[in-house]
């Protein structure tokens, strides 16, 4: 069988800042290039990331978050406490009229995580399957790992995977974090490892995940990693939003 | 009161605009389509411009957020942004049943009335829809 030729960005842990300026250069290139690319990251610091339009102010509901470093993302949802994860980031290109949320991403990125999972002997299942009639959360909790929503991977009555979407002119960016273990900082939203006493490590997953989603479509990843010019872009990226207070702070 | 969704003009990103002309200028009433509606699903934020911005045709005019997923919007004209419709973000619910009436965001005086050529008849719009749907 003949596969897209997809680029794949091999697992590194970078600061918040870092990792959101990397994901939105990684969009920027796909709307140039059209080449669907797949990155993993982790985090060298416990960082609280806040959907695109939560206000800062409401970091107050979560005390126990309050003393680390915050950055605002560009997609959607919760705020989510990364730490001890796997986070990926998928981006895909789009017809110039594509519209809305990517219903069906989430759906096959999240059956390749279960499928994913499954080999580890962590049994999850989408939410969507164990609610009864309306799946839909409106309880706008300040954590995304406190909220559900269909997609989302639920493991012993916790969430441990869950997804957000961006989209440009001509691509659509997924990101979302597998939980491994709870971090000091959310002790209360326990991970795949402590539920199940696991030791289950990042790099083991990304390299399944990867592919499973290569066989679900049908793409063959070519490892590359960022280089230079890659670097000072994203750096300008950090600068002019993830980096930027007036980011941070513009709701 | 709804606008006659075939009188419509649209853009390939979904926005409808409706021109009408006022004390000899031109101003463009601007929304989102019943399609792109329906699509974007859920709505549960949308951002808006300030008055006074000025915009070319394609430029983002504003964001909306459903299921996670944030989308640009898109200005389908070129010009300054005159009025905004402010009471939107907050009855999001509402935008479903009415998005030719109720739903529209913003007026636009027109700089350029080229910008307007681009736009799709409310056929051509639709069948652009059913191709992609």
């Amino acid at each position: 069988m003949n596969r897209t030729q997809g680029r794949l960005v091999p697992l590194r842990s970078f600061r918040g800042n870092e990792n959101m300026s990397f994901d939105q250069l990684l969009q920027e290139i796909v709307d140039r290039t059209k080449v669907p690319t797949l990155r993993f990251y982790g985090w060298l610091k416990p960082t609280l990331s806040l959907g695109y339009f939560q206000n800062l102010s409401r970091r107050a509901e979560h005390p126990g978050s309050a003393g680390i470093e915050c950055v605002r993302r560009s997609t959607g949802g919760g705020a989510l406490i990364h730490d001890s994860e796997l986070t990926y980031s998928l981006v895909i290109p789009q017809a110039a009229g594509s519209v809305g949320p990517r219903l069906d991403l989430y759906e096959k990125t999240h059956q390749c995580m279960i499928d994913t999972l499954a080999e580890f002997g962590v049994f999850t299942d989408p939410f969507h399957s164990l609610c009864r009639k309306d799946c839909a959360d409106r309880s706008n909790r300040f954590l995304c790992f406190q909220r559900r929503t269909r997609e989302d991977l639920i493991l012993h009555g916790y969430k441990i995977v869950g997804s957000a979407q961006r989209k440009s002119r001509g691509s659509l960016l997924q990101h979302g974090s597998v939980l491994l273990n709870s971090s000091d900082a959310a002790p209360d939203l326990p991970g795949a490892n402590d539920l199940l006493s696991q030791s289950l490590t990042p790099s083991e997953i990304a390299d399944c995940f990867a592919d499973k989603l290569s066989k679900e479509f049908g793409l063959h990843w070519n490892e590359q990693d960022f280089c230079v010019e890659e670097v000072e872009r994203s750096q300008a990226i950090a600068g002019q939003r993830f980096s930027s207070e007036a980011w941070l702070n513009r709701r | 009161m709804s606008l006659d969704e075939a009188g419509l003009l649209f853009a390939q990103t979904h926005e409808w605009a409706h021109i009408e002309e006022v004390d000899g200028q031109k101003i463009a009433t601007v929304g989102v389509s019943a399609f792109a509606i329906e699509q974007l699903n859920d709505l549960v934020y949308m951002d808006l411009p300030e008055v006074g911005r000025v915009v070319a045709s394609g430029d983002e005019l504003g964001e909306v957020e459903s299921v996670k997923a944030v989308s640009p919007l898109y200005s389908p004209v070129s010009g300054e942004v005159i009025e905004v419709h402010s009471d939107l973000p907050d009855q999001l619910e509402d935008l479903n049943a009415d998005p030719y009436g109720f739903g529209w965001i913003v007026k636009i005086r027109l700089s350029d009335d080229s910008s307007v050529e681009g736009l799709l008849t409310c056929d051509a719009y639709q069948k652009q829809c059913s191709e992609s749907a």
